[in-house]
């Protein structure tokens, strides 16, 4: 592939909203994915593989505590951030499956923080 | 005095707080917004901590949120900085219910000072002169906002027919921490000159006077540039001003470190305008003419100590500040800031820092100072050109032009900034 | 420049604007009068309106003319806001100023163009005013002299305003019929339309520095095509470069050298009777003498001869096709009064300069320079004077691209037949086809001391007998001394040749002599002449 066509082809696919981009021919292939837009306003609550805090405040365990590996349902409850005296209860967005914890009862937990490492169902 | 202090606010007057607190060894604690942790303030506090979303209504305007972590963070005190809660009187309240001391004045004396319009009311009854009320039909008038600041809030009415268009477009300009929508009508001021009676007050009733400041430029009411002393203002008017101001401040019993605001007339004729019940961003002019650190007097009032200061307050100096701030947001690429003797720069940007859409364009304050007010301006000047930053558009040029016009220089000029 | 050159600017141009004072774009100074820049000389964009004031300041007169072809179309269009806003902000009525000028007695139409008034772009209103110029001109014998400017053809009328471009076109070509000088200056910036309909037609392409002047727009270039250009992309430099101007010349000097080009280029001129006969030399001289002083690099080169031979000589540029070649020296001047074309082969002094002139071998953009000079020539009755001194034609790969073998068989085929007496001197080294394509002439001379071979005298060496060195033996049996050419009858004369200034005045005698000579034919003998001389070259 000539180079001069495969800056105009990069050109363009930079412009685009396209995201990935496959190419490949007898002598030649590429493959490459835009990352997502840099934003501030992703959505903070729920991201890949990580629950993160909506909040600042103190962590509590819901009873019976959460454990590794643990099954959980769409909706149950995973854990309470206590912020101003208002229990907010840390719901699963998805039916999942618990990796990690990252915090004890009573601790402090800042907007952000990452509460568990899941895997979606 | 307190020992561990949260800052609730952001920028270049987070990072103010921080120097002082760090002269009096107070720990600093500074929340910020999930965008700011890249932030000169996050950087140098002893400790950082996110409470919201970048949007000022998830964060730094979040009460619940910044309660929360001062509490977390075993802080016995915030500094509400200026701007988003630091006038908001139900913020002080539960911060002092949650056993937080909050400094500033007290949430009583937030509370009456709120309301500007519950303000100018006041200052009537103690027989000080205040700005006439208009009515609707009586065009042009200015709508103001009982609860705006900053500027915000603030619309001219030309013609009775625009009246609802401009109130609409007055309520919707609001978007800080301030509730309700009390509006309040007032004729247009001839306006010559807009000072401040900065003062500070203790809880035992001691009163002192700082150098009156004349922040006349202005852009859309915000302020621009900003001096101390007052040229060309009779000095027995500016006593007049200092003496009302005093009446009043006793009358609320303001008990913090705060600003008495008047307008002047082209006829020499003052009418009060309001109170700011928090540190200002000009402070600064003051604390170069005087010597005085205004971040420190608030912070050992709300602890409880008395205000040491003399009941009137000399300027040792002339002090200018030019507010330089972005026209849009890029990465900042500085190459070089102002230096040298009496030059002072009050700031949070850093090479390669990338400006944030959703606060105030702010990105440092130059303040210089000399014994004559000529030398003080050439100062300025040269502090203007050395400012070299690149990625972002600021307004380095229209400060330069400002400070260089005739009436500038002889001090004779009079408020102009509604377009500037 | 370093970023604190860069700040030293932007704050010279606030402060500039601080005192409401015009300042340099480039680098933020006071300008003159002229609005060039007093540091930098940056040329800023004149207003039409001041071109005339000037004019005037210069003692000049204009008079406006065609002003009844300042058509508002602006509603048919649909753009009137824009018009009646450029109307208020240049106090003119369209993008055009047509008027007749008079300057040191020289009287010309002029053509002004306003960039601010609708980007000064070609309208049915302007273009057909234009077109009516042109016949003006024509009808009233006299020069066109043109100030370029704007981004080509107004948009908004469409195809109508694209059809000006062929109009204008159209009065232009008889007007060139009638063998009148059109000199085409070129302002910051021209664009589109104007540039590729009569921007830069004129028999004289003059631009001013900096001016921006092209074909499409830049934008179009980066945004559609994506291409990169280089940082001088459309500047005057680059189009220089590219063959498509005469010279660049600096907005002081302009109206001055409009003049000086007019004088030249108004068919006047006078063949004096009374010039010196050159001294001859028909003496032997020994090959390898000949071939050293050649070879030695103190001999003197083009420049040197145009430089002696001419006061004032006007350089012309380019080949209008593609390139400007530096080992061809091509313009106007006087020699002994004779108006004169002139076409000098150029070697260089030094390293330096045989690099930059490629050694003085001719490109075949040479060849087309050579031929638009001749044939400019041809069109203002002045004779052509070609000094001969080159190592040949240019063999490499630059050369061949551009056809260097069809450049030198079209330079043979046109200046056979170019209506106007063309004299040859080869005043240093005439070698192959790079001599060859320029002896096509009335009359061939060489200095004593010249050489004409088929090939230099090393390279044949090196073919026959495989050694670079020459050998004295094939020397003497090449036979390319003057002498050697005289006695076969293939030049007409030996120059004596000694100083500089010697063989200056050898070839202004020679030159003069033989024009006083060939003026006793007309334009058919001499062409039949010409004809006869080199298809019996070879049997003199």
């Amino acid at each position: 592939m000539p180079i001069d066509k495969l800056k105009k082809i990069l050109a363009d696919f930079d412009s685009s909203e396209a995201t990935e981009f496959e190419y490949e021919d007898a002598d030649f292939r590429v493959s490459i994915k835009k990352n997502g837009p840099k934003t501030d306003q992703e959505k903070t609550d729920y991201s890949d593989k990580h629950i993160l805090s909506p909040l600042v405040g103190t962590y509590y365990d819901v009873s019976p505590t959460i454990q590794i590996n643990e099954r959980v349902k769409e909706g149950q409850s995973l854990c309470i951030i206590e912020s101003m005296k208002i229990m907010n209860k840390i719901c699963a967005p998805a039916d999942l499956i618990i990796r990690k914890t990252y915090f004890e009862n009573g601790e402090s937990v800042e907007f952000g923080s990452k509460l568990f490492e899941v895997d979606y169902i | 005095m307190i020992q561990k202090v949260l800052i609730a606010n952001r920028g270049e007057i987070a990072v103010r707080i921080i120097q002082t607190c760090r002269i009096l060894g107070i720990r600093t604690v500074v929340a910020y917004s999930k965008c700011d942790k890249d932030t000169m303030a996050v950087f140098l506090a002893d400790e950082a901590i996110c409470i919201g979303d970048s949007s000022p209504s998830d964060s730094y305007l979040n009460i619940p949120a910044i309660l929360e972590a001062a509490k977390n963070t075993g802080c016995d005190s915030l500094h509400p900085g200026y701007g988003f809660l630091s006038e908001n009187d139900e913020f002080a309240k539960r911060a002092h219910e949650s056993g937080i001391i909050f400094i500033g004045p007290s949430s009583n004396i937030l509370e009456k000072t709120a309301n500007k319009f519950r303000m100018k009311e006041t200052a009537r009854k103690l027989g000080i002169p205040v700005i006439p009320s208009a009515d609707e039909d009586k065009c042009p008038l200015m709508i103001k906002s009982s609860y705006g600041g900053g500027g915000k809030g603030i619309k001219i009415v030309k013609n009775r027919g625009d009246f609802d268009y401009c109130l609409k477009s007055a309520k919707l300009s609001l978007n800080t921490g301030f509730s309700g929508d009390n509006f309040f009508l007032e004729q247009i001021i001839d306006l010559y000159k807009h000072i401040d009676i900065q003062f500070v007050a203790d809880k035992f009733g001691k009163i002192s006077i700082l150098p009156a400041r004349d922040c006349s430029v202005q852009s859309h009411y915000q302020k621009v540039i900003e001096e101390t002393p007052v040229s060309n203002i009779p000095k027995e008017l500016l006593e007049k001003m200092e003496q009302d101001a005093v009446k009043l401040i006793k009358e609320v019993g303001f008990d913090n470190v705060g600003t008495i605001e008047f307008l002047v007339d082209k006829q020499m004729n003052y009418y009060f305008l309001e109170i700011n019940s928090r540190l200002q961003v000009e402070h600064t002019v003051t604390e170069e003419a005087t010597g005085i650190d205004l971040v420190e007097q608030q912070i050992r009032i709300a602890s409880g100590q008395k205000n040491r200061l003399p009941m009137k307050v000399s300027a040792k100096k002339c002090a200018i500040e030019c507010r330089l701030s972005a026209k849009d947001n890029g990465e900042l690429n500085i190459f070089s800031l102002p230096t040298g003797k009496d030059v002072r720069i009050d700031t949070y940007i850093y090479q390669g820092y990338r400006i944030k859409p959703y606060y105030d364009p702010l990105i440092a304050k130059i303040i210089v100072s000399d014994k004559e007010r000529r030398r003080a301006i050439s100062k300025m000047k040269l502090a203007l050109d050395e400012i070299i930053i690149l990625g972002a558009h600021t307004n380095v040029d229209e400060l330069y032009e400002t400070i260089s016009r005739e009436d500038y220089i002889v001090g004779s000029y009079s408020y102009f900034g509604e377009n500037e | 420049m370093s970023i604190l050159d860069e700040q030293k600017i932007k704050i010279k141009k606030r402060n500039a604007r601080i005192l409401n004072r015009p300042a340099c774009s480039n680098c933020g100074d006071e300008l003159d009068e002229l609005l060039v820049c007093k540091n930098c000389k940056h040329h800023e964009r004149m207003p039409a309106l001041k071109r005339i004031e000037i004019i005037r300041k210069n003692g000049g007169k204009f008079k406006q003319l065609l002003a009844e072809y300042d058509i508002d179309n602006s509603r048919t269009y649909d753009y009137s806001e824009k018009f009646e806003r450029d109307k208020n902000r240049t106090g003119l009525s369209e993008s055009v100023i047509v008027g007749k000028c008079k300057v040191n007695g020289k009287i010309f139409i002029t053509i002004l163009m306003e960039r601010y008034f609708m980007v000064g772009t070609l309208s049915k209103a302007n273009g057909e005013k234009i077109a009516k110029a042109f016949e003006y001109a024509t009808k009233s014998n006299l020069p066109v002299v043109a100030f370029c400017a704007g981004g080509g053809v107004r948009m908004q009328e469409g195809a109508v305003g694209l059809v000006q471009m062929a109009k204008i076109d159209a009065t232009l070509m008889k007007f060139r019929k009638k063998g009148l000088p059109f000199i085409s200056v070129l302002t910051d910036p021209t664009y589109g339309g104007t540039t590729a309909s009569f921007g830069l037609m004129g028999d004289i392409n003059i631009a001013e520095p900096n001016s921006s002047i092209g074909f499409g727009g830049k934008m179009l270039v980066k945004d559609i095509l994506h291409e990169q250009v280089a940082d001088d992309f459309q500047s005057a430099k680059y189009v220089l470069r590219s063959g498509g101007l005469d010279m660049i010349c600096e907005r002081k000097d302009i109206l001055n050298t409009i003049i000086e080009l007019l004088a030249i280029l108004n068919k006047n001129n006078s063949i004096k009777a009374e010039n010196e006969k050159p001294e001859y030399d028909h003496g032997n001289k020994k090959p390898e003498i000949v071939l050293q002083n050649i070879r030695n690099n103190s001999k003197t080169v083009g420049i040197d001869y145009l430089l002696k031979l001419f006061d004032n000589p006007i350089i012309l540029k380019g080949d209008r096709i593609s390139y400007d070649d530096p080992s061809l020296l091509t313009g106007l001047g006087e020699i002994s009064g004779i108006k004169t074309a002139f076409i000098i082969q150029n070697k260089g002094r030094n390293l330096r300069e045989n690099i930059e002139n490629n050694y003085g071998m001719t490109r075949p953009e040479g060849f087309r320079k050579a031929i638009r000079i001749a044939k400019l020539a041809e069109r203002f009755h002045l004779p052509v004077l070609i000094l001969l001194d080159s190592p040949g034609a240019h063999p490499g790969d630059v050369a061949e691209k551009n056809c260097q073998s069809i450049a030198i068989s079209e330079s043979m085929l046109n200046l056979l037949e170019t209506k106007t007496p063309i004299v040859s001197i080869v005043t240093g080294e005439g070698c192959s086809g790079g001599a060859l394509g320029l002896s096509i002439s009335d009359v061939l001379a060489m200095f004593s001391g010249a050489t004409y071979s088929v090939i230099s005298p090393e390279s044949y060496s090196a073919i026959i007998f495989n050694k670079p060195e020459v050998q004295p033996e094939l020397l003497a049996n090449m036979k390319f001394t003057a002498k050697d050419l005289y006695n076969e009858g293939l030049v007409d004369e030996i120059l004596k040749e000694g100083t500089l200034e010697y063989n200056t005045l050898q070839i202004e005698r020679y030159f003069a002599e033989s024009l006083v000579r060939l003026s006793k034919f007309d334009m058919k003998q001499l062409l039949d002449r010409r004809y006869n001389r080199i298809r019996n070259w070879d049997k003199q």
